[in-house]
């Protein structure tokens, strides 16, 4: 997942003040969830073969020498469980990570308000940015501090998952986070806050070009976009870039959503399970009516559910994709909920865009390339992928001007 | 685990010593013999458990019913287990599953089935070499050479695989043959290699110039004491100006047997202390031999010696390095507490813990840490090691020759005892 932060930081559009808010779901593009299976039902051949597992529970605590937390245990062996799928968007969420992490789904979070990513060349988790009117922001937390710290306990060689639950908690709690910043450490204590977090920022660019930032793809997403077309006043703009670019994903029903603004009638996606059956997704009727021409942005960090949206917008022929190739993430999980309060995050799925292509490892050839070169530089250069959504928007409104004044 | 992996300039360096523990081992497996097996009919779940163990039931139906693709079932067993081990957080205690759980600890009962060759996995790249060929094996008269590395084995690629994974590709039954692909150098070499029982080596001995004594060990298996036994008798141990006992490289093997070894150069008294936790000492069977006795004391078991004292009267020096563990260092702080021996060397590796190890019902097996142990004088050894009394490191790579290998530590063993003779002369 770590490749999904690789670029965007430089990348980002940072004219807009708000930059990315990568509220910790990454990647992930969530269908309903599924309450507890029972376990009653389980037939005993399951529990013969379960029977290796109980057998080293039972030894575990009549010869170790410590005593062992039963949750522990069974935490450590769902976890193992998992991890055997060897793949990266299966996982366990114990009780405390996966209230969490629900909460992080509907649009509103309780913590500190800061966007974080793990380096790839060191595996450390930074701070990318802290969204405004929040406690991070308030407390003096700084872009490139690196988690150190939290209440104490050393978290390096943590990753995002077992971070999260230290530093998320119900608002007005506090919390004490020792950060790496240069070479001091630096603690900081912050007073955790209820927020609701922002799906999209917008704003009017030069040219009369409206330009709207969707961060991911939450329950909150959908709304907040319709404000933000309506205070535009998109359709009388010369046209509309929506980026994507670094938008990691989110919720299905969110992508679903989002996309149904664009899409008058008609497939979305198509979502093929494990058994070969087949589910067919399609516009909700929620059709916003935009009559400008459209530019998706998306780079190599956008994914999951930014995908969705650009695959089915290209497919229907209602937008010109214009950076880079997309991540490639075409699965899709669910949080399924277990009776012992956490949560089994799995992969049950693969989709399809309306034209039944499949973008996992492949992503989203863009329409127009341009591509992010290493020996870029995003302070000398400017950012090239907005810069050339605006060319093709105002070459294009040129056109439609010339046309309309041709005699 | 770095320690196991011995590197060749190290290898030649102690010359003398030449089988560095590294025979296919998993390394320090410890813990008591005649215990494994017996899981299967002990299964008793406390109240509730049941519940406790529902979510797993759930976790396990999920995927069966809903995961994009399907899944082996013993691929989730081996996986919740695995991360049921992980979770006590302890490195010592780990699950191995059926596939491999057969070439645990088949060295420390002195032969397994094979081709014969030492191997480790090297440091870059992933690969495993050949590290010593044992003479007279298959392994020898098919031409395979120290240096060669596993590229394939029945013509599948075997990178990235540890040496307890190849190792399981490579053993078999004797009398059935596997197929090898060998990189020498730059080229890929076939060999087909017919299997045989093979004596795993571990104690050796020879008598150094001076009429010094040397025995090594490299593996406290079953059949140590007997082989030590052999060489004390082969080397007219008492009539040599002294003994060099060498454990460097030694990464431990059966408590029972490191308890057997101590015993043959004590004559009276205390060999360790083993502790469990409270109220756990009962689930252990107390296993006595002629070697020892054990005397319980809350959740303390005290092993004593029975008369099995060698009866070694000429001076002995105990080599050990940072590669002596557990068992290795067993032996070495009872011979220390008990003014035994001379300890030179460096500090050891600091292992202080006894595991057992138990089959379970799907032919896996866990390796679990069920006691701390403690030297005759109550010191614990976990951490820092055994402290040499005599400290004597080997030199850094770029400061010796590496083809000379002066072994400086046998060198002060030799001077050691050579000078202890002198004042016992000049006292006479």
């Amino acid at each position: 997942m770590d490749q999904q932060y690789a670029t965007y930081v430089k990348v980002s559009p940072l004219q807009l003040g708000v930059a990315f808010v990568v509220v910790f779901v990454v990647g992930f593009l969530l269908g309903n969830q599924i309450t507890v299976i029972q376990a009653q039902t389980s037939p005993s051949s399951e529990t013969s073969l379960l029977a290796p597992v109980r057998q080293a529970y039972d030894i575990i605590q009549r010869d170790y020498i410590a005593e062992v937390d039963d949750d522990v245990l069974i935490d450590g062996a769902l976890s193992g469980m998992i991890a055997a799928l060897d793949d990266l968007y299966s996982g366990y969420l114990n009780r405390d990570a996966n209230q969490r992490f629900s909460q992080s789904l509907s649009g509103d979070m309780e913590g500190i308000g800061a966007t974080i990513r793990t380096v790839p060349e060191t595996g450390e988790i930074e701070v990318v940015n802290t969204l405004p009117e929040t406690p991070a922001r308030e407390a003096g937390v700084q872009a490139g501090d690196i988690f150190y710290a939290v209440d104490g306990e050393d978290v390096q060689g943590f990753d995002q998952m077992e971070l999260l639950p230290l530093v998320r908690g119900p608002a007005g709690t506090p919390v004490t986070i020792t950060f790496l910043r240069g070479d001091d450490l630096v603690d900081i204590t912050i007073v955790r806050a209820r927020f609701e977090v922002p799906s999209v920022d917008y704003e009017l660019l030069d040219g009369d070009i409206a330009y709207v930032y969707l961060l991911d793809f939450s329950a909150r997403s959908r709304r907040q976009l319709d404000e933000a077309f309506e205070t535009l006043d998109v359709n009388n703009r010369a046209g509309l870039v929506l980026d994507l670019r670094g938008n990691p994903g989110g919720l299905l029903s969110s992508a679903v959503e989002v996309t149904s603004a664009f899409v008058e009638e008609g497939v979305i996606l198509y979502e093929l399970f494990g058994d070969g059956t087949e589910r067919i997704f399609e516009a909700d009727g929620s059709y916003f009516g935009l009559d400008v021409p459209i530019v998706l942005l998306v780079d190599q960090t956008s994914a999951s559910a930014s995908e969705l949206l650009a695959g089915a917008l290209q497919d229907n022929g209602l937008a010109t994709v214009v950076g880079d190739v997309t991540f490639g993430k075409g699965t899709v999980q669910v949080i399924n909920q277990l009776s012992n309060g956490g949560g089994l995050r799995l992969t049950i799925a693969e989709w399809l865009t309306p034209n039944r292509n499949s973008i996992e490892a492949v992503g989203i050839q863009p329409d127009i390339a341009v591509p992010i070169t290493e020996d870029f530089d995003f302070e000398r250069d400017g950012d090239i992928q907005l810069q050339a959504a605006i060319d093709l928007l105002l070459i294009a409104d040129g056109v439609q001007a010339a046309e309309a004044s041709a005699p | 685990m770095d320690y196991k992996q011995t590197t060749a300039i190290l290898f030649r360096r102690v010359r003398v010593a030449l089988f560095v523990a590294l025979i296919f081992a998993a390394g320090y497996g410890f813990g008591t013999a005649g215990q494994a097996a017996d899981a299967q009919s002990r299964i008793r779940l406390p109240d509730g458990a049941e519940a406790l163990f529902d979510p797993l039931f759930e976790a396990f139906n999920m995927i069966n019913r809903e995961y994009i693709e399907p899944v082996p079932p013993e691929e989730l067993i081996d996986g919740a287990i695995r991360g049921m081990m992980l979770a006590l957080d302890d490195p010592y205690s780990n699950y191995v599953n059926a596939e491999y759980f057969p070439f645990i600890g088949g060295d420390l009962e002195g032969s397994i089935e094979g081709i014969g060759v030492i191997i480790n996995e090297m440091e870059e790249g992933g690969r495993v070499q050949i590290l010593t060929v044992l003479p007279d094996t298959p392994a020898e008269r098919s031409g395979l050479q120290v240096g060669d590395i596993f590229y394939a084995v029945e013509g599948e690629n075997v990178e990235g695989l540890t040496n307890l994974e190849l190792a399981a590709r490579v053993r078999g039954p004797a009398g059935t043959s596997v197929a090898l692909t060998i990189l020498r150098g730059d080229d890929l070499i076939d060999f087909d290699v017919r299997r045989e029982r093979i004596e795993v080596p571990n104690v050796e001995h020879e008598l150094l110039d001076d009429d010094i004594a040397y025995i090594s060990m490299a593996q406290f298996t079953t059949l140590s004491r007997q082989q030590v036994e052999q060489a004390l008798a082969d080397l007219s141990v008492n009539s040599r100006r002294g003994l060099i006992f060498d454990l460097r490289g030694n990464s431990g093997g059966y408590l029972s047997a490191a308890v057997d070894i101590a015993a043959l150069f004590i004559e009276e008294g205390t060999i360790l202390i083993e502790e469990f936790a409270e109220d756990r000492v009962d689930t252990f069977k107390i296993i006595e031999d002629q070697a020892y006795r054990i005397d319980e004391n809350g959740n303390q078991r005290l092993y004593s010696t029975r008369a099995t004292y060698a009866g070694v009267n000429v001076p002995v020096v105990v080599l050990v390095d940072e590669r002596s563990a557990s068992a290795a260092e067993l032996v070495t702080g009872a011979w220390q507490d008990n003014n035994a021996v001379t300890v030179i060397g460096v500090p050891t590796f600091g292992k202080g813990t006894v595991q057992t190890q138990r089959q379970l019902v799907n032919g896996g097996g866990v390796r679990l840490t069920i006691a701390r142990w403690l030297t005759p004088a109550g010191r614990s050894i976990s951490g820092e090691g055994v402290l040499p009394d005599v400290v004597v490191a080997m030199p850094e790579e770029d400061e010796i020759e590496a083809e000379t290998g002066a072994d400086v530590q046998l060198q002060a063993a030799i001077d050691f005892l050579l000078a202890d003779n002198l004042i016992e002369q000049s006292a006479d």
